[in-house]
């Protein structure tokens, strides 16, 4: 299945997307798939040519990552899945099915909340909950890239993802997304700020629609866990077995799984 | 006017461009390797017309292509983006090393549609330069170690030819611009695989050649002996590869002087 990318116009400026849309018309809900901090919807390319057999796929570039034009002042999780909104109302989707990663899911929780009559499930990679000490010590760790001249800010990112490297991965498949990794510029922690500024514990109770949350073996794991008890209408699903880049690495299966969750009735 | 970005479909790939003003004969922006249409952003607001500015396939936010093109290839698929974007009949030209290269071709492939060219460093091999480009240049791709190794040396090859203080911050667009290609060396391939020599002499349009002191500049002297003779050189010894960053004022007014919009 051939993944195409487009252009529309969103509050932010120009939003870039990906998509992949069935050969034959299809009844099923569009997925829209929102990405974590500070990569891109290219991690997404893998699975939206899966899903794309049987049902339209999307997944934008978060305002102001990879070829996004971006807000110029901090914007909130509020103001991202606004723009997702206006994303939605350009394409005419209809009623639509989400999955989120990182902050990509915090985008799709207020989605949910914003429009309860148009987001129907939410397949949500990781919901960590924090406590609020753990909370502040998460936002002092964001904070603007810090470019040095002797390129240790590259191998600090570099040391990251090799220390949460996913069952699998190999160094090329860190190389994969590391150039859009590091490209957001002055801007690149806006998306980690914004994460970390909404309260994951205070929305999903919030959520009628159902959740399904993919627990990895990764760095938010145990956080995710204490979602439990928050989830209306939801389970988790444990998977020690995968980690960072199960994207690519397990996308078949993920996938299936995917369908089987948003094609359950309601 | 503010940047508008596009995504455009061509028989290789989607073409990611960057376009700017309005007015004019329109200008089209060929990068050099391995950068991006991110090397324009500078000029673009300075010029007083439309521009356009084309990732290659391979670079930037373009489509990687499904195997090696050709300098020929690079320019048919510039012409179609340029189609697909509907900027009308006529356009003027201006490309750095390999865009510069591919500029030749873009004339040589459409020459009714090419008014004016201006080319930029454009480098003149010899056949062993070029042999020795292929084995080189052409197989640069990033080979990841595992304690980051390969982001220093990448990093530190992006201060190459240049001289403090050092521009950080377009410092790490460079490395960005490096690292989102797949295969960094590709467009080399086409570089070293293309003589531009008689393609220069051939041409019949009005060219401009600026020849800033760089790091190919021992090859594009070259290129003095071979321009035709309606070409006009202009000696930029006092600029280096940063040109278009560092020299944006005076390169959009050499600009309009060599290629005006009109």
């Amino acid at each position: 299945m051939t993944v195409r990318r487009e252009y529309l116009d969103c509050r932010f400026g120009q939003l870039h997307l990906r998509i992949a849309r069935p050969a034959m018309s299809t009844a099923r809900r569009p997925v829209v798939c929102f990405h974590l901090s500070p990569v891109s919807g290219a991690i997404y390319e893998t699975l939206l040519a899966e899903l794309g057999h049987d049902r339209m796929a999307l997944a934008p570039d978060t305002p102001g990552y990879g070829a996004s034009d971006g807000p110029l002042e901090p914007p909130t999780i509020g103001d991202y899945a606004a723009a997702m909104g206006e994303m939605l109302d350009r394409l005419a989707l209809g009623a639509v099915d989400c999955i989120g990663f990182h902050t990509g899911s915090k985008i799709a929780m207020e989605l949910a909340l914003q429009r309860p009559q148009t987001v129907r499930h939410l397949l949500l990679i990781s919901t960590p909950i924090y406590t609020p000490t753990e909370l502040e010590q998460m936002r002092a760790e964001f904070a603007p890239m810090e470019i040095r001249d002797d390129g240790s800010h590259l191998t600090d990112y570099w040391d990251e993802l090799m220390r949460w490297r996913g069952p699998g991965q190999t160094t090329l498949d860190l190389m994969r997304y590391y150039g859009v990794h590091v490209s957001g510029g002055e801007r690149r922690h806006f998306g980690h700020r914004a994460a970390f500024l909404y309260s994951s514990a205070e929305a999903l109770p919030r959520i009628a629609q159902p959740v399904l949350v993919l627990n990895n073996n990764d760095d938010l794991q145990e956080y995710t866990r204490r979602a439990l008890p928050l989830l209306q209408n939801g389970a988790i699903l444990e998977r020690a077995d995968w980690g960072h880049g199960f994207l690519d690495l397990h996308a078949a299966e993920f996938a299936s799984i995917a369908r089987e969750f948003f094609d359950r009735a309601a | 006017m503010t940047e508008q970005r596009r995504i455009v479909a061509t028989d290789f790939g989607q073409v990611h461009v960057r376009l700017q003003g309005e007015g004019g004969v329109p200008l089209v922006l060929l990068h050099m390797s391995p950068r991006s249409s991110q090397m324009w952003t500078h000029l673009q607001p300075a010029l007083q017309r439309r521009s356009i500015a084309l990732d290659r396939l391979g670079y930037g936010f373009s489509d990687a292509p499904p195997r090696a093109l050709t300098m020929r290839e690079y320019a048919a698929t510039t012409l179609q983006a340029l189609d697909a974007l509907d900027i009308g009949e006529r356009f003027d030209v201006l490309g750095m090393h390999t865009g510069a290269l591919e500029a030749l071709e873009l004339a040589q492939l459409a020459p009714q549609r090419v008014r004016n060219i201006g080319i930029v460093a454009i480098p003149i091999f010899s056949a062993a330069e070029r042999d020795h480009g292929m084995q080189t240049f052409a197989q640069m791709k990033v080979v990841p170690a595992e304690d980051g190794a390969h982001l220093i040396a990448a990093w530190r090859a992006r201060f190459q030819f240049r001289q403090p203080p050092w521009h950080l911050s377009d410092i790490q667009r460079r490395l960005v611009d490096y690292l989102l290609a797949p295969y960094p060396g590709q467009a080399y391939l086409a570089v070293f695989g293309y003589d531009a020599a008689p393609s220069l002499t051939d041409l019949q349009h009005p060219l401009v050649a600026f020849v800033p002191r760089d790091d190919v500049y021992d090859l594009s002297v070259r290129s003095r002996v071979l321009l035709p003779k309606q070409a006009v050189y202009v000696d930029l010894s006092d600029c280096d590869v940063d040109l278009f960053l560092t020299q944006v004022r005076r390169m959009a007014a050499l600009i309009e002087q060599h290629l005006p919009p009109a």
